[in-house]
């Protein structure tokens, strides 16, 4: 990344690399400042922080994209799994994003949404670190 | 033979709806060579073969049934083959009611001949004595590329690779099959079936790459850059319809084709052995009423659920899956809601599913699918608690092959517009066929576009310098 970027922040929650603290932390230091125009903002990651950026730059009024990250099954359109609200209109991740304006999107809904299996995943988990996949 | 044998099929021995409802082998377990043998003696072997027009891949059924009758069971499952890839899958899933049977002589008296259940026999036959590769042609060389290995890709992939092509089917997912495998549950379709099916294609010389979603690792366009002369597009109709109505984004709210990859492909009822998961709850409700539906709600059973409801907005006369279907899901237990509409799924504050609001229809004037169109009645609505909704009112075509080739037209709801007959499409090389044409349709019509459209390409290929 730092050998397409003009400028390039780093940040950890632990410190380790870069500034600790988050993400937003640093976007809402450059936002604040505004030196200079931004246009578009982009984030990938975690729906908390993609929706905790998204809260910061609609307060600025910048066009920012999020890309989404909701279970998938097939990831090719054939499941509907991927469902996700977007200006209020339901849409498929896989086929019409990932990639969405920010500001449209339910985060609510993809979260809870997210929880779904957590369980199976706990479970799934449990089995693993028991067999390291040898019961398949 | 007496009369009474004339006017009635052998019946096919079933497993106990009881037991069955708790795993997930096959339901109908077939014909044994003596009831084989019993029901092919009904056949007349007529001198006009009403039964060949209603067979889409046009079967020579009196020249198999000659040769069952006369016990030459192999020569027999080869004059099958001759126009039929696929002949263990059609004899299992074949709606044969609405084609060959449905034309058969004896139908117009007493009960038609039981074509679907021999065309199982003699397949299954063959499987257990030993499937004959026939000889393969020496390589034209040229190669033309198959999209999806569903029903009509596989047709076309078989059909061409027998005339000396080099075919590559390119699968999106880790396993070919396509419907046959993510859709038809094992208890209406065992998957080794499938598997050994796919295998005797592989054999004629067929590459299938899976793993290989076109669209997205490459586009048509850069396929035949690379060197395909033809391109066939049989990616079929994956992409699932909700009704629109609130609360469909809720957890515990699937499509059908969700449900059912979850459990057929991935095999969920194994988790946490197989990786991928299914949740249930102990009331599910299944909205539509066609083949489809069927399946997941039988599945649902199978899966554990106290009591399955099959809500359908018609009556029990325009439900669109195949009659044996209905009778084996209400043996099993499905309870049927019909003249039954959902008009919103009400949630808990988690997200999950609780409840679906219906209203009451009644029928009204036939609509433009010439079936009786339901009306609501005013003031009757009422709650039904559910913890799963399982969506199973349709599928669309998969947008991704139109989406990433500008010039292949399209047409509503995105199906890809190609000659019925030679599977032609807009754009010079291509082809298309199944339901990516029609809509969704069934296994043997998709194998049926998938067979002529091998013929136009052949024809093209043979025109083209």
């Amino acid at each position: 990344m730092r050998s397409v970027s003009d400028k390039f922040y780093v940040a950890t929650d632990d410190g380790s690399k870069g500034r600790k603290g988050l993400v937003t932390d640093v976007l809402k230091e450059i936002l604040d400042k505004m030196s200079e125009k931004i246009n578009i903002v982009f984030a990938i990651g975690p729906v908390l922080m993609m929706r905790a950026v998204a809260e910061l730059t609609r307060q600025h009024e910048i066009k920012t994209v999020v890309s989404l990250n909701p279970i998938m099954v097939d990831g090719t359109g054939m499941c509907g799994a991927c469902r996700v609200e977007v200006g209020g209109t339901t849409k498929f991740a896989c086929v019409d994003g990932p990639d969405f304006d920010a500001h449209q999107v339910d985060f609510d809904l993809l979260m809870k949404r997210q929880k779904m299996f957590l369980q199976e995943e706990e479970r799934a988990r449990e089995c693993w670190h028991k067999c390291r996949g040898e019961c398949k | 033979m007496t009369e009474k044998a004339d006017k009635t099929r052998v019946p096919v021995s079933r497993q106990d709806p009881e037991e069955r409802v708790k795993n997930f082998d096959e339901v109908a377990l077939g014909y044994s060579e003596e009831q084989a043998l019993a029901e092919a003696a009904r056949c007349r072997q007529c001198e006009k073969q009403p039964c060949r027009e209603g067979c889409p891949v046009g079967v020579d059924i009196p020249g198999f049934i000659k040769l069952l009758k006369e016990k030459d069971f192999l020569a027999a499952a080869k004059k099958i083959k001759g126009a039929n890839n696929l002949p263990a899958i059609c004899g299992r899933v074949c709606p044969q009611e609405d084609q060959c049977e449905k034309y058969c002589i004896l139908g117009k008296r007493w009960e038609p001949l039981a074509i679907g259940r021999l065309e199982r026999f003699v397949a299954d036959y063959e499987r257990r004595h030993g499937v004959e590769i026939p000889p393969v042609p020496a390589p034209l060389g040229r190669k033309v590329a198959v999209i999806g290995s569903g029903p009509a890709g596989l047709t076309a992939a078989a059909d061409l690779a027998k005339m000396g092509y080099s075919v590559t089917v390119f699968e999106a997912l880790h396993e070919p099959g396509g419907v046959l495998v993510y859709g038809i549950p094992e208890f209406r379709l065992p998957k080794v079936i499938v598997k050994e099916e796919i295998d005797y294609i592989k054999k004629l010389g067929v590459e299938i790459r899976t793993d290989f979603v076109v669209g997205k690792v490459k586009s048509i366009d850069e396929l035949m850059a690379g060197g395909y002369d033809a391109v066939f597009v049989g990616t079929g109709a994956g992409l699932p319809s909700f009704m629109g109505i609130p609360g469909e984004n809720l957890s515990g709210v699937y499509s059908a084709n969700e449900f059912l990859t979850r459990t057929n492909l991935m095999k969920a009822y194994k988790f946490p052995e197989c990786d991928t998961p299914v949740k249930l709850g102990r009331r599910v409700a299944v909205i539509g009423a066609g083949n489809v539906a069927m399946d997941s709600a039988r599945c649902a059973l199978r899966l554990g659920a106290e009591e399955v409801f099959i809500v359908y907005r018609r009556s029990e006369a325009e439900m669109p899956a195949r009659k044996e279907e209905i009778e084996n899901a209400a043996e099993e237990g499905v309870q049927f809601r019909l003249l039954t509409a959902p008009r919103r799924i009400i949630g808990n504050s988690g997200g999950w599913v609780e409840a679906i609001e219906c209203l009451k229809m009644e029928l009204g004037e036939p609509d433009e699918s010439g079936r009786r169109r339901p009306v609501p009645i005013e003031g009757s609505e009422y709650v039904m608690e559910v913890d799963t909704v399982i969506v199973a009112i349709g599928q669309n075509p998969n947008p991704l092959i139109s989406q990433t080739t500008p010039d292949l037209v399209t047409g509503k709801h995105g199906i890809i517009v190609a000659d019925p007959e030679t599977g032609e499409t807009s754009k010079k090389g291509v082809f298309a066929g199944g339901d990516i044409v029609t809509g969704a349709a069934t296994v043997i019509s998709a194998m049926g576009a998938g067979k002529r459209t091998a013929v136009a390409i052949d024809k093209y290929l043979r025109n083209k310098p």
